[in-house]
């Protein structure tokens, strides 16, 4: 033992004697922290940095409504249009995509990958306002004008993703923050607190963008004008009357009925409030893609007979806005929407994606008046619809067969646009009257989606799943 | 036809190692490494490739993309290397460093509208070029390291290592994580007692405990970023937020526990060699599930759980007999794995509620109690768990069964006879898996299915492993996808598979130097399985199971 002690002894001095010199230079390497860290790369942003400047503040809006135009449940090719459309008395459905027959036949599955789609999707849109939101509070470089005008949008987005959800699902949660804790662990707000968070954010999201000048030729970003409009339809939904009225008042004082019915739609339509621009590939709007029948068969769906047959004579509505196709032996027709016409290979931009346009601003203000008994007034909203279609003044008369009328006029004049027949059948408690004899498995608890079961799962603090699924 | 897509790669790899003997013990290596991987692809869309009634013109249609990535590292590691030997006492000394740095670039261009489909390939004659993608990425990796191996008398073997790894996918402060491990082993066979035992011949028992660490993650996932899309909106190009920020998360750490056996008999003619380990884990470095109310669907970072992986493995070798020429021999190998989630701090309020059971593996799947078709109705029936006359799958996928297998092994055999060698390999398997329910439980779907669905359901009476057709559209009436989900479409999947065997021939003494072989194998010839599905290895009808081959052969060497 004493000789193995020595040996190592002596080996271990002669070590460190003769090789200090090579140990330091090792341990001059030790736990190098500079050389384990890096900048971001070349293709993202430090979030702080991209508070600091106006330009890259809008291209973080830019996100929203992109993400908005390409998919999702506002989109003009995944969302509300077709499938609520499907799910309605506005278009037949003849295909066999599993999805859709959910769809078709009132019986969707909570596994229903587009209702998980439209959920996830949405709530994507609303972290991404939220972010915004959050990033503008704490910047300090941004001049106010700027800044209210960003607050303002994200303050819209958050509020118009919540509104559809709501106006779908029932009871959701109301997402404000980025924080993941918080959001994961959520429980759903009643429909009514969703409801009035919308029309609070609607409010301050007003407020921020009157206090600023927004450029918009085109109306493709949200201004306040964009906000009032969807507060007035929110209005509406809640049974709020004289906001309602006061609020279409704004925008029906603001914007111009397009005389020509040919020219609602297109990019330039004095009556547009909010339009979602096209990208580069296509340069028109996905709702053309989705709705024009080129051939037969080319769709698996078509506008119902139902919806045919609600125009009036003389409507000229029924000649603009839809049209027919049939096979070259004549055996089929298909009528198919044609409120979109540049068809998706078009290469000049004409039309842009519609989210808000005045047409539904004044059928708003009719019910809103006819609801507080300002009748002549409802009439004068009424007309100013019908008469552009080239349709006589309303016979309605009294309040009840007036309110009848709107519903009727809604039903022609909003078809195919982004779910409007099924919120209105919903909200004025006619879904189970109208859909009910139509559509052999409609449930009066069809007026809400299930919540995607996937979330059911990830997040038992919103169980429990709406009724009938 | 007329589209196009072509693709070039260039590797360039080069190894250098260098060492010098400083003084008599000790020795300075490095070792260098570097490699630069270049890949261009190009594809073609042009117009004439669609369909004409479409109208489409090279103008309006036909564009053309590129993409250049390229890949380039480079290793360092430096080691300094001591080792000394007594008559009874050997001990050698290992310290290095490590310095490591990847880094990744890739750029997609298009152009679109060509003036003619001919000039495609030429991005210069596009009428418009956009850039796509232009992205890098940049990981750098540094480590110091040591280890001690002090042996005494062959017969005492002690083993320490430590390392402090560093990582640049780690945020500030949290780069660097240090690991270590100690390891023992005693050759018992060389003590005095054995020395004449003619039965046992090698004996080796060894222990050891000790961490690993993994930055096996993304780089950049600790920052707050936005991300270019390369889209715009009205002109403005398009920020998006890359992902749910997280900046607290570190190495991933693994504390292995480890006992060995290694027993040789006979002169070594037989040996066994067993090994039991225990991998526990408490932060492993995963994409956790996020609600979709987050915004997102994933988060990176330390799963807040503690994750055990034990088992036993067995080797067997033996030579059975040698006569002459003649020799056989015998390999098995066997192994019997288990997994456990020991600890998860409420469970039933996170994500992983639906998921994951305390004491049972990660591997579990929850499903559906299938109680068989309904004699009355025609319709699959499952057991409803909670009592609310609805099956939810929330509340009633409270079947589970773990798909991990139970064991697996091999079993091998060689005959030699001369110049001739046969060998013959068995693999086993004990499992369960998802068998052909998973594709289809509904007979009447457009779609292929399996003949077994003919055993349907007609009328009321009958009683049928299979529900009453339907083209599965009838809502209600149709839980062909509940049944898909529920313990009938799991089975067991356990089987005996002749996996290898070949008969090889060595031609013997060629005058002119040449050696000669000349084989017959196959491989995957014989199945014992009593699985209800494609393939007990690979369960899936979309892809291709093991493929079963014969091989005559001839292996020529000079």
């Amino acid at each position: 033992m004493k000789y193995f002690k020595n040996n190592i002894k002596s080996g271990l001095s002669r070590f460190f004697g003769r090789g200090y010199l090579l140990m330091f230079a090792l341990m001059g390497l030790m736990g190098c922290t500079d050389f384990v860290e890096v900048g971001p790369p070349k293709n993202t942003l430090v979030s702080k940095t991209v508070f600091e400047d106006p330009a890259t503040v809008e291209s973080a809006l830019a996100n929203l409504y992109l993400s908005m135009r390409e998919g999702g449940v506002v989109s003009g090719n995944f969302g509300l249009t077709t499938r609520m459309g499907i799910y309605t008395d506005e278009l037949d459905y003849f295909g066999f995509d599993p999805e859709l027959l959910e769809f078709h036949q009132n019986r969707i599955l909570p596994q229903n990958a587009d209702i998980l789609t439209w959920w996830s999707q949405a709530y994507q849109v609303i972290y991404s306002a939220n972010a915004i939101i959050e990033g503008l509070e704490d910047s300090t470089s941004l001049v106010n004008t700027d800044s209210n005008r960003y607050m303002g949008q994200a303050l819209f987005v958050r509020a118009y993703m919540h509104s559809v959800l709501v106006s779908l699902f029932g009871d959701v949660p109301y997402i404000t923050t980025t924080d993941y804790t918080q959001n994961n662990k959520v429980s759903r707000l009643p429909q009514e607190e969703v409801y009035d968070a919308i029309i609070t954010d609607l409010l301050d999201a007003i407020d921020f963008l009157e206090t600023t000048e927004v450029e918009n030729e085109e109306r493709v970003v949200p201004d306040h004008y964009v906000a009032q409009a969807l507060l007035a339809r929110m209005y509406l939904y809640t049974y709020q009357w004289e906001l309602a009225e006061s609020v279409a008042t704004v925008l029906i004082d603001g914007f111009d009925l397009e005389d020509d019915l040919n020219r609602v739609f297109l990019k330039e339509s004095t009556e547009t409030i909010w339009q979602l621009k096209p990208g580069n590939s296509p340069v028109n709007t996905y709702e053309a893609a989705q709705m024009i029948i080129n051939a037969v068969p080319g769709q698996t769906y078509s506008l119902s007979e139902g919806l045919m047959g609600a125009f009036e004579n003389g409507d000229a509505r029924k000649v603009a806005w839809t049209d027919s196709i049939s096979d070259a032996e004549n055996t089929v027709t298909l009528s198919f929407a044609h409120k979109y016409k540049a068809w998706i290979t078009e290469t000049q931009s004409l039309e842009y994606s519609i989210r808000f346009r005045l047409a539904e601003q004044h059928l708003i203000r009719a019910e809103a008046r006819a609801h507080s008994g300002n009748t002549i007034g409802a009439q004068q909203d009424l007309n100013a619809v019908r008469n552009r279609a080239g349709l006589p003044n309303t016979m309605a008369v009294g309040a009840n067969a007036l309110l009848e009328a709107i519903v009727r006029e809604r039903h022609v004049e909003l078809f195919t646009e982004q779910g409007h027949r099924f919120f209105d059948l919903k909200r004025l408690g006619l879904a189970k009257g109208v859909l009910g004899d139509l559509k052999p498995n409609w449930d009066p608890s069809d007026v809400l989606l299930p919540i995607p079961e996937a979330e059911l799962e990830s997040n038992p603090n919103l169980l429990p799943q709406n009724e009938g699924y | 036809m007329e589209e196009k897509f072509g693709v070039q790669t260039n590797t360039l790899m080069a190894n250098a190692m260098v060492s010098y003997k400083v003084f008599d013990h000790v020795e300075v290596r490095t070792s260098l490494g570097f490699t630069d991987y270049r890949l261009e692809s190009y594809r073609t869309l042009p117009s004439s490739a669609r369909n004409p009634s479409r109208n489409l013109t090279p103008q309006s249609y036909s564009n053309m993309s590129l993409n250049q990535s390229q890949r380039k590292s480079w290793i360092v590691e430096p080691q300094l290397h001591w080792n000394r030997e007594w008559k009874d006492i050997s001990i050698d000394v290992l310290a290095g460093t490590t310095f490591q740095q990847e880094i990744a670039q890739q750029l997609v261009l298009r152009g679109r509208g060509f003036p003619n489909n001919s000039l495609i390939e030429n991005l210069a004659a596009a009428e418009l070029v956009e850039s796509l993608t232009d992205v890098d990425s940049d990981y750098k990796y540094n480590a110091v390291f040591g280890r001690v191996n002090f042996k005494y008398r062959d017969r005492y073997i002690l083993n320490l290592t430590g390392r402090r790894d560093g990582s640049s996918r780690f945020g500030p402060d949290r780069q660097f994580g240090n690991f270590g491990a100690v390891g023992l082993a005693w050759i018992f066979s060389e003590a005095s007692i054995f020395q004449d035992n003619s039965l046992l011949s090698f004996g080796k028992l060894r222990g050891s405990y000790g961490t690993t660490g993994s930055d096996n993650i993304g780089n950049y996932q600790f920052l707050d970023t936005y991300t270019v899309t390369g889209d715009d909106y009205d002109g403005v190009s398009v920020l998006r937020p890359t992902g749910i920020f997280n900046p607290l998360f570190g190495w991933e750490e693994n504390k292995k526990l480890e006992l060995g056996l290694e027993l040789g008999f006979f002169k070594d003619r037989l040996n066994i060699n067993t090994s039991w380990y225990r991998n526990r884990s408490s932060n492993q470095l995963i994409g956790i599930p996020l609600a979709a109310t987050t915004g997102f669907s994933e988060l990176t970072g330390n799963f807040d759980a503690v994750v055990e992986n034990s088992g036993v493995e067995v080797d067997l070798r033996s030579v059975n007999l040698v006569s002459g020429t003649f020799k056989w021999s015998t390999s098995l190998n066997l192994t019997v794995p288990k997994s456990k989630l020991v600890e998860f701090e409420d469970l039933e309020n996170s994500t992983f509620a639906n998921r994951y059971i305390i004491g049972k593996p990660l591997t579990i799947t929850n499903l559906y109690h299938s109680l068989g078709v309904d004699p009355e109705t025609g319709q699959y029936e499952f057991e409803d768990y909670n009592g609310d006359d609805a099956i939810t799958s929330s509340e009633d996928r409270k079947w589970v069964e773990d798909l991990a297998p139970t064991f697996y092994g091999g079993l091998g055999n060689t005959l030699a006879w001369g110049n001739l060698t046969f060998d013959v390999f068995f693999q086993f398997k004990k499992q369960k898996a998802y068998n052909t329910l998973q594709f289809n439980t509904v007979p009447g779907y457009p779609d292929n299915g399996s003949v077994d669905l003919l055993d349907r359901w007609q009328e009321p009476g009958d009683i049928k492993p299979f529900q009453i057709a339907s083209a599965g559209l009838i809502f209600g009436e149709d839980r062909g996808a509940l049944q898909r989900r529920s313990n009938a479409a799991v089975s067991d999947a356990s089987f005996i598979r002749l996996r290898n065997i070949s008969l090889n021939y060595k031609i013997p003494h060629l005058d002119n130097g040449l050696e000669v072989n000349v084989y017959l194998q196959g491989q995957n010839l014989w199945t014992l399985t009593d699985y209800k599905g494609p393939d007990p290895e690979q369960t899936s009808n979309t892809r291709l199971p093991p493929l079963r081959q014969l091989t005559l052969g001839v292996q020529v060497g000079f």
